[in-house]
Order: C-alpha cells, then structure tokens, then sequence
C-alpha cells in the first residue's frame, strides 16, 4: 500500500503541476465598457469606450484568477461628436491629462455556477477606488469562426455601479447623474503557453 | 436654494460680480490699491459654488492657485510703484514656467518636433499675457477693461472649445472684472495696479492655453486675445470723463474679442445646447 501510494504521489505532483492558470488576452475589437448615466433627469443616456486592452487570467482548478485592463479614455462614443468632446474634457474624464483607466483585480472568484466575483481597483482621473464586477457567466469554447480550429476563447458580461464624485468628476453634479451603470463586454483569446 | 447655486450663471456670473463689487467697494474706501483683490475673490466664490476638489493637483488646480500666485505678485509689484524695465522679462518668465507646469504632463509624453511645438506656443502666449499686465497697470480704467475683455474671450472662446469648466472661471474673471469696472466709474480712489492687471492677464493666458491642449479651442483665437491689452494702450486725451474712458477703451478691445470668439465658433463649430 505505501509502494502505491508513494507512486501516486510521485504521479500525482507533475498532474498539479500541469494544472496552471491560463492566460487571456484581451481582444480589442469584441470588449467594449458601456455606461449608463442620468441626462438632466430627462433620460438615461448611454455611452461606450471603444479603445480597450489588457489580460485575464483564469485557475479554473483554484478557482481564482486575475483581470488587468486598460480603457482608453479618448475612446469615449456617446453618439455625439460635440459631446464625446466634452466628455474628453478637464470637465469630465480629462483624456489627455490622464489618458487612461485602469482596473486592476485584487481578488477574483470563479463560482461553481459558471459565474465569478472580481473585486479589484478603478482608476479614473488618478484616482483609484474599490469597485466589485459581478460576472453571471464566464463561457468558453473554441471561435467557431476560426479556420484553423485552435483559437480558444473566453467571454463574459460584467456589470458594476459607480459614483462618479468618488474618481473627483463632480462637474454639473446633480444635473448630470452621479450614478453610473457599467456593463462590460469582454471576449479574450487564451493565449499559448511556452 | 440649492438649486440657484448650481445654475452655471449663478456660479460663474452672478456669485463672482456679486463679491468683486464688495470687495472693491469696501476696499476701494479702506485701501485703494488693494481693490483688485476684487478679481481673485470672485473667482475664488466661483471655485467654491462649483466644488472644485482643490485637494487634486490637476491643469485646472494648478491654475487657480497660479491665478491667486499672480495676485499676491501683483500687491508686491504694485508696492514698488516706480517703471522697472525689466519687470515684463521677469513676468514672461514666470509665465512661461507656470504654464510649462500646467501642462507637464502632456510633454512628459512627446518628444522632438510635437514637444517643441507645445512648448513654443505655451511659453510665447502665456509669457507674454503675464508680461503684458505691465502695459495697462498704470490706469485703473484700462486694468478693469482688459480684465472684463480678457476675461470674456477666454470663457466663450473655452467654452466653444468644448470646456465649460474652464470657461466658467473665464467668465468669473470677466464678471468680477465688470464689478471691478462699475466701482472705478463711481469711484475715483480705486487704483488699478498689478494686483489686478496680472492675474487677469495670467488667467486668461492660462485658460487659454489649457483649453487649447486640454480641450479643443483653435489655436488660432489665442493670438486676437492676446492683442487686448495692447489694444487697451490706446491713447486717451487727458481730462476725459471717466465714463466715456471705459466706453473708448471697451470700444477699442471689443474687436479682438469678437474676432477671437467668431474664430473659435468656425473652428470648433457651436456649443452643443
């Protein structure tokens, strides 16, 4: 009995080993933040980020993981030319001052269910605040668009509520909602290991 | 109440008139040359009604304590009463670094031709609006209209360039340099001097230049507003009253602003309302 179990032990170690988390690119033209946000209480306007990158990685044995995203600021669309320039302005997200937002995950927890638990830090304007993503279902498979077969991919919609005073954005407060509604749509690619 | 406080007018027009008139009344009774303080404080009230988080170092920070810096230069340029001719060189200097600090961020990010290019016209608009001050300081009349006229091409022009946050402290400089202006008809005492002429002019060089890389205002509105405080040197014939000063000088600046603001609307087209 120890002969066998000291054999699965010595095949079970190179199992574990095997058994790493796996890395996630960001795919820049299927991942969108879109927010929602109250129009001078006439409606709730939407808008979007066009520009975004970074990686996620998933143990979907320890059930953790990591997200580390950049959204470009610039990227802003609400449909709007004069008011994605406004937008860009020192008087909101001051794009060019601060070019970036950022968030970077402190913890990640995938549930049994198919769903996940980020928590992490938002940075907006320098300013970086606690905010939780509550993901309902992470879905995998192979691109079923892809010739050769191999690109395996990994898609989720998170959903978030911010207040914008908290980043330092207080222009046309209350006018202009404090409240925000983020949904992100996000497709990555696994990236191959060495 | 609450509601009046948050009216971008009432934050940028009416609260920021409402105290230079104040202070320049008060001041210009107790102590004359310290009137222009009625210019900063109007802008102070209107940081204040907009809640500008003044604990955050960003451009528009950075140029409201550069706007107070300019006014307590102003007290002690104004202390040595006398000409300095090389006080203007010294004003463009001090210009030059302020806005280099205000925008330091955006050239840690270039290099070569884009760098120089930002830093050139910077250093050449904002260092000569604070060396300008010198031209108009000397004539109470001529500080309040350059102020009233600076003041309002750079908040329209701003805010045409797609910023009304910075536009709102434009327009508070002009609304406190209105203020400033009403007093000095009625009251002859009010002195003029730096303490107003150079944050009026620094302001407005500074919002300038910040919406010009930090929003979108043309480039090319910078160079009519930066014709009015020379525009404001006009001669006028001595023994002249008081009233028909102001109208000559408002008359003789009003085209610069004009001409700034009608080249800001073609270039950045009408604000969206």
């Amino acid at each position: 009995m120890r002969i066998v179990a000291f054999l699965m032990a010595l095949f079970g170690i190179p199992a574990v080993a095997l058994a790493e988390a796996e890395t996630y690119e960001v795919d820049p033209h299927h991942t969108f933040p879109n927010f929602t946000i109250n129009h001078l209480g006439f409606s709730t306007m939407h808008g979007r980020f066009g520009k975004t990158s970074g990686t996620i990685t998933m143990d979907k044995d320890k059930k953790t993981g990591s997200v580390d995203v950049v959204i470009d600021a610039a990227s802003v669309d609400t449909g709007y030319g004069k008011r994605d320039d406004h937008l860009r302005s020192p008087d909101f997200l001051n794009a060019v001052e601060y070019p970036d937002i950022t968030y970077k995950s402190t913890k990640v927890t995938l549930h049994d269910n198919g769903g996940a638990t980020v928590n992490g830090k938002l940075t907006i304007l320098g300013v970086s605040k606690p905010v939780t993503l509550n993901v309902d279902s992470i879905n995998c498979g192979l691109n079923p668009m892809d010739p050769t077969k191999t690109k395996y991919v990994c898609g989720f919609n998170a959903t978030a509520k911010i207040k914008r005073s908290d980043f330092g954005m207080n222009f046309a407060l209350p006018a202009i909602g404090d409240e925000m509604n983020i949904e992100l749509e996000v497709e990555a690619g696994r990236v191959a290991s060495k | 109440m609450q509601n009046w406080f948050d009216d971008p007018f009432v934050q940028s027009a009416v609260l920021p008139f409402l105290v230079a008139l104040v202070v320049a009344v008060v001041l210009g009774r107790v102590a004359p040359r310290w009137g222009g303080l009625a210019l900063v404080c109007g802008v102070l009230v209107t940081v204040q009604a907009m809640n500008l988080d003044m604990a955050r170092l960003d451009s528009t920070t950075k140029i409201v304590l550069l706007g107070v810096a300019a006014a307590v230069l102003g007290l002690v340029r104004d202390r040595f009463a006398d000409e300095r001719g090389w006080l203007p060189a010294v004003f463009f200097l001090v210009g030059a670094v302020a806005i280099t600090w205000v925008i330091w961020p955006v050239l840690l990010r270039r290099e070569g031709a884009p760098f120089w290019y930002l830093l050139a016209g910077a250093v050449a608009y904002v260092g000569w609006m604070w060396a300008a001050s010198e031209f108009v300081r000397d004539d109470v009349h001529r500080c309040a209209v350059t102020t009233v006229a600076v003041g309002t091409a750079t908040a329209l022009c701003v805010v045409l360039g797609a910023s009304a946050k910075l536009g709102q402290l434009g327009g508070a400089a002009a609304a406190a340099g209105g203020a400033y202006l009403a007093v000095a008809l009625v009251n002859p005492s009010l002195a003029g001097g730096s303490v107003i002429a150079l944050p009026a002019t620094a302001l407005g060089g500074l919002l300038g230049y910040a919406a010009l890389v930090y929003a979108r205002l043309p480039w090319y509105c910078l160079p009519a507003i930066a014709l009015v405080p020379v525009l404001a040197r006009v001669p006028l014939p001595s023994g002249m009253s008081r009233w028909w000063r102001a109208c000559i000088l408002l008359a003789t600046v009003s085209p610069a602003v004009i001409v700034a603001v009608v080249l800001a609307w073609r270039g950045a087209g009408p604000p969206p309302l």
